[in-house]
């Protein structure tokens, strides 16, 4: 492809020269006159030839074959007036003509300046952190699928196309900041400041980045350039009625000053006593500074800071039965009264501090390389109760509800059943945790030590469970124009990390201390003490406030990878090509030798390693000015990710086994079309995974341990089509269509190895039968119809409808499995028998839709000039107006199953419901 | 003036950013009075309602039974199973609890006040018993813990002074009434030895198991160990010493529930 094109450009050349007309050429820099950005495929053609070329990632264009003498250039780019100027052609010499601004047209459809779009990250906080963070792919300008995805299908933790948060890239200034335990892009991170973090270059898909290989989920690259914040200030203030009530956010930019320094700052608080959800609370602020300095017409250099300390009150799923016996889809188990305040035992504190350093080096107009290198912090605790032969202490425990006496767990106690219905019905305090009758347990065994000459620790303590890193990166990108039609970009990266894990005690609720031994171990070898130690190094630890405990290691990690990508920019095609290869290793240090495994858990694990590669390509026809053909395929190796790779990292070193590379195939097809009045696109896409592995625990209750369960080999195929539509049907009046139609399957039956952490069982592998079940979380049909009518007096009014169908409950693949099929044959014939047989199976393992909906959302903005420099913003957006309740966000079911009765409804799943009516009221001043 | 109300703007955003630190007050000891008095002895409920069962019904003066004892057994060590054993000055009763966490609230020496109407007592193989009905209505079993803990109330610390009577096995009255003085009270035996001690354990292959103890007569008496009790796995003492524990009764005869490994203490190999 290279060659012939480089022929082809070879032979028009000798074919000029040989008809001996003289030619010369321009180059320039194409940029926006806002950011000063380079503006990325501007069409720069020549008027009267036939000759157009396409500006780089970086703006910069080429044209060496123009006739001597004057002549005229034009130059388009979507989003931006149409420019026309003249140039003077001299012969033989490809004139530099300097930086061009474009000037941008500001469609008030999709700008949103002051950070109107009310997506909140909070929302997303989740154990498994799933949801995959789509407002950071907002700011996608004119991709009219991206920029209303991010807002309206924010509700149900919709994912773009199905996949997980590790298939998405997030990077800053040029440095990937995922974080490598799980491959996610912590979006808590950044604080919320959504005015610090605005300047977004989104990559869609698998579509080719100029900052990365990418991953079939898409990539953005935020940039924090201080000169490319406008100068000025602004505040803002909201009000909401979600996680948090309040918000305060502050931005002040310097823009570049005559001393070629700029800088910008933002600062943002965000609080509520109590969020929307009974017993949650918010309280969190961030910080950003940015600094530049040009240091002339070729180096800058750049420094940024940011973090956000932020401490939440969280919410947990519970049972349909608890939803309906408080009448509250809201319903939250982690909290109780304390002395009268409400206490939340699930506290989540949280801060990513970072600092990244950046060099950018243009020696020639065509050339660029940017280079940094971060540190990065990631300090995360959660808190949960704990407690030693004693009473569970959550109120939702199922032998609290009513429905332990109906029938399923022995025989029925009508009478019990109506004494727990009504307690939870009508007693507030019995719903939620005592932590008063914590504390007097506690106290008692503390009076007992003094009276009877005992010594007893505390019975229920609240521990905090930390997940820290210390991470340091290093980049480097290079974007290169090799000729009129081609660029070259290139990579390489490194990453290493130190992660700890490990547990502290964060309050003994009144005792005296908090015994450091195996709990569950104690009741399966009662007579051997030595099996009870979390660690032989320490045994019988007395732990106290704030000592660690229980568990406590390191996985060490380290990553290098090189990229390479060549860009073709022809008048009616673009195509290009990319590769990669990354080296992956990882090892876990155990600090602490626990009885269960004192061979393989403390100390130094084996080094796991591996090598990875990745191809993509993919090519545009361009028919004409407005209507676009793409395609793009990629197959690659991704290396596991550390949080899965080993069986119970907590006791021991041993890994997953037959962990694999996983490997992915993807491909789309796009069709885009931008008129006068109608933009848009449609893309088909399909992904097939293989190798893939998933790990999940829980409390087996009949063997009263943690079971971990594995499975290895899994095959998942991802296809389904996107379709975005805007219609400018006046030049105020917007509509906008946008949907989602997809599959998202499980397309093997992998092997399912399930491991008890006690030891009790050996471990156990069998054939988890999960063909044709669906991914589950995201909802895989989706639709939005919306108006945006900019009115006039500066007045925005916008209403929507969002419909979201086919999401799923999280599998338990143990119900899948031939020992979920071990119930007893009904019938008197072959024939009913293995009827019956298929009706209970089918009952076992169905798995449950979530209950959809469809939200109606509106929103009211005003601008105020006060004068030519300040304007003070008011936007009001209601969404779920109509108050539909029953929206179910997310589910899973159990991991325990009932190997007695093999009756579903004994562990029945869990759900987490999406909010009523919420508003957010935001006051802004730009000055 | 604009610019000074920008800047006040941006300090209340500020403000509300820094919400104040919250520090949890901790909640006092709560030394727990009962507003319920005592109007029955145990003896006299357990008189009140000999059968097998029967629900506990208003006395006739119209006033509820409720009776007031000292807790001297429970699941503290696990060997006694969903059952709290309270003694007042004229005999003490078995209550059926279903909870694995009795000893956590209701302590050895925690005096309590019950309010037994409406609960059944009836007899479980013999043992008087204080309880609820079985669904079917033919027996007596656990009650459900809420329901224990709406009906009774805590005094005091658990602090209580506990009798422990010394008995012998020989004079153990084996028919009711007599019996009702006998069950559930916390006894001790006094120079008795375990038959295989020093060399069986108290539970056998994981499950529960009766041993047997035998005064210097050679009368015996049976000791009930579960198997989840944390000195399941021990050996029985060797030589002479004494045992403590909650005199409990399963059809015909008499078995002994140590409450905790303590309670065979004083134990010495003689020649």
């Amino acid at each position: 492809m290279k060659k012939s094109i480089l022929l082809t450009i070879s032979f028009s050349l000798f074919s000029f020269i040989a008809f001996s007309q003289k030619i010369g050429g321009i180059k320039g820099l194409i940029v926006n006159s806002e950011t000063g950005v380079g503006v990325i495929s501007a069409q720069v053609s020549v008027l009267g030839e036939a000759i157009s070329v396409t500006s780089s990632q970086d703006g910069d264009f080429r044209i060496s074959t123009i006739p001597v003498g004057k002549t005229t250039i034009e130059i388009v780019s979507l989003g931006y007036q149409t420019l026309s100027m003249e140039v003077d052609v001299a012969e033989g010499v490809i004139a530099n003509i300097g930086t061009i601004r474009l000037h941008p047209i500001i469609d008030p459809y999709f700008n949103d300046e002051e950070g109107i779009i009310t997506f909140d990250e909070s929302q997303l906080d989740d154990e498994s952190g799933s949801s995959q963070s789509i407002g950071n792919l907002s700011g996608a300008s004119y991709d009219v699928y991206l920029s209303t995805a991010s807002y309206a299908f924010g509700a149900t933790r919709f994912r773009i196309r199905g996949y997980d948060s590790d298939f998405s890239s997030t990077y800053i200034n040029g440095i990937n900041f995922d974080d490598p335990a799980r491959g996610y892009f912590n979006y808590s991170m950044l604080g919320g400041m959504n005015n610090a973090f605005r300047n977004k270059n989104v990559v869609n898909g698998i579509d080719f980045a100029s900052f990365t290989f990418g991953d079939i989920g898409g990539a953005v690259n935020i940039s924090t350039k201080a000169s490319m914040f406008s100068p000025g200030s602004r505040a803002n203030i909201a009000f909401t009625n979600r996680n948090y009530k309040w918000r305060g956010m502050f931005t002040y930019a310097t823009g570049v000053r005559p001393d070629g320094w700029s800088f910008a700052f933002s600062a943002i608080g965000r609080f509520a006593d109590e969020g929307v959800v009974p017993g949650t609370f918010y309280r969190s602020w961030g910080y950003f500074i940015t600094a530049e300095k040009i240091l002339n017409d070729k180096n800058t250099i750049m420094m940024t800071t940011f973090g956000a300390p932020t401490q939440r009150g969280q919410a947990s799923a519970t049972y349909e039965e608890v939803y309906n016996l408080t009448s509250n889809n809201l319903y939250n188990p982690n909290w109780g009264y304390q002395n009268g305040k409400k206490r939340n035992s699930r506290v989540v504190e949280s801060y990513d501090p970072s600092f990244i350093l950046n060099w950018e080096w243009k020696p020639d107009i065509s050339t660029t390389l940017r280079t940094g290198a971060a540190f990065k912090m990631t300090n995360y605790s959660s808190s949960a109760l704990n407690w030693y032969n004693a009473a569970d202490p959550r109120p939702d425990y199922y032998r609290y509800l009513p429905s332990y006496y109906s029938g399923l767990f022995g025989t029925a106690d009508p009478y019990a059943q109506e004494l727990l219905t009504s307690l939870w019905e009508n007693d507030l305090s019995f719903r939620q945790i005592d932590w008063d009758k914590m504390y007097q347990v506690n106290y008692l065994n503390n009076w007992e030590n003094e009276n009877r000459g005992k010594n007893l620790g505390s019975t229920y303590i609240l521990e905090n469970r930390y997940s820290n890193q210390i991470n340091y990166m290093f980049n480097t990108n290079l974007n290169k124009r090799l000729s009129d039609y081609i660029t070259l970009q290139a990579g390489a990266g490194f990453k290493y990390t130190n992660a700890s894990f490990f547990k502290k005690i964060d309050d003994l609720l009144g005792g005296e201390y908090w015994l450091d031994i195996d709990q569950y171990a104690e009741q399966d070898f009662p007579n051997n003490p030595d099996i009870l130690q979390n660690n032989l190094n320490n045994p019988n630890f007395r732990a106290k406030k704030g000592d660690k405990f229980g568990y406590n290691y390191d996985i060490n990690y380290l990553n290098s990878n090189l990229w390479l990508q060549n860009n073709f920019n022809l008048p009616h095609w673009d195509a290009y090509y990319s590769g990669e290869l990354s080296y992956t290793q990882f090892q876990r240090d155990g600090k602490m030798r626990n009885e269960r495994a004192p061979d393989n858990s403390f100390g130094k694990s084996e080094m796991k390693r591996y090598l990875n590669f990745g191809v993509k390509a993919g090519a545009t026809y361009k028919l004409d000015g407005r209507n676009y053909f793409t395609i793009n395929a990629l197959y690659e190796t991704v290396a596991p990710h550390f949080a899965n790779a080993y069986i119970s990292p907590r006791i021991k070193d041993t890994p997953v086994p037959n962990l694999k590379n996983q490997k992915i195939i993807s491909a789309d097809i796009t069709y885009r079309f931008a008129y006068q009045k109608l933009k848009g696109r449609i893309t088909a896409f399909a992904t097939n995974f293989y190798d893939q592995t998933e790990v999940s625990s829980f409390f087996h209750n009949t063997y009263q341990t943690l079971v971990n369960y594995i499975l290895t080999g899994v095959r998942k195929r991802y296809q389904g089509i996107e379709l975005g539509i805007a219609y400018k049907m006046t030049p105020a009046l917007t509509a906008s269509f946008v949907g989602t139609v997809a599959r998202y399957r499980y397309v093997n039956q992998p092997e399912a190895i399930t491991n008890y952490e006690n030891g009790s069982l050996p471990d156990d592998s069998q054939t988890a039968y999960l063909k044709n079940f669906y991914v589950a979380g995201t909802p895989q049909q989706v639709f939005n119809l919306g108006l945006k009518w900019a009115a006039p007096k500066l007045w925005f009014f916008d209403v929507n409808v969002s419909a979201f169908d086919m999401a799923y409950v999280s599998l338990s693949p143990s119900r899948r499995t031939e020992s979920a099929m071990g119930f007893e044959l009904t019938g008197n014939t072959q024939q009913e028998m293995e009827n019956n047989y298929i009706k209970k199976a089918k009952e076992i393992t169905c798995q449950q839709k979530l209950n959809g909906g469809w939200l109606l959302n509106a929103s009211v903005g005003k601008l105020v000039y006060l004068d030519r420099k300040r304007s003070l913003n008011v936007n009001v957006g209601l969404n779920n107006i109509l108050n539909y309740r029953n929206l179910q966000t997310g589910g899973y079911e159990q991991g325990r199953f009932d190997y007695t009765d093999y009756n579903v409804n004994k562990y029945p799943n869990k759900y987490y419901y999406g909010q009523g009516i919420n508003v957010f009221v935001s006051v802004g001043v730009k000055f | 003036m604009k610019s000074k109300i920008f800047k006040l703007l941006f300090f209340i955003s500020l403000i509300f950013a820094f919400g104040c630190a919250r520090d949890f007050d901790i909640p006092p000891l709560d030394i727990p009075k009962a507003t319920i008095t005592a109007n029955t002895t145990i003896l006299e409920l357990k008189q009140a309602f000999p059968d097998a069962l029967e629900q506990v019904g208003v006395k006739p003066n119209g006033e509820n039974y409720i009776i007031e004892g000292v807790v001297i057994g429970n699941d503290v060590e696990g060997n006694i199973y969903k059952n709290l054993m309270i003694q007042d000055s004229t005999a003490a009763i078995t209550i059926g609890i279903n909870s694995t966490d009795i000893n956590s609230t209701y302590r050895i020496g925690q005096q309590i006040v019950i309010n037994c109407t409406g609960l059944y007592v009836g007899l479980y193989n013999n043992l008087q018993q204080l309880g609820y009905e079985t669904d079917d209505g033919t027996g007596i079993t656990f009650m459900l813990s809420t329901l224990f803990a709406e009906k009774t109330q805590l005094n005091g610390l658990p602090a209580y002074p506990i009798d422990t009577i010394v008995g012998d096995i020989a004079s153990l009255p084996t028919t009711f009434p007599a019996l009702m003085t006998y069950q559930s009270q916390l006894f001790v035996f006094k120079d008795v030895y375990f038959q295989n001690g020093g060399v069986w354990l108290y539970t056998n292959s994981g499950k529960n198991t009766t041993r047997y103890i035998f005064d210097s007569e050679g009368n015996k008496l049976a000791v009930y160990n579960s198997s989840y009790s944390t000195f399941a796995n021990d050996t029985l003492p060797s030589g002479t010493g004494n045992v403590v524990g909650i005199l409990s009764y399963f059809k015909n005869s008499y078995q002994l529930l140590m409450r905790m490994s303590s309670d065979a203490y004083g134990f010495k190999v003689t020649d």
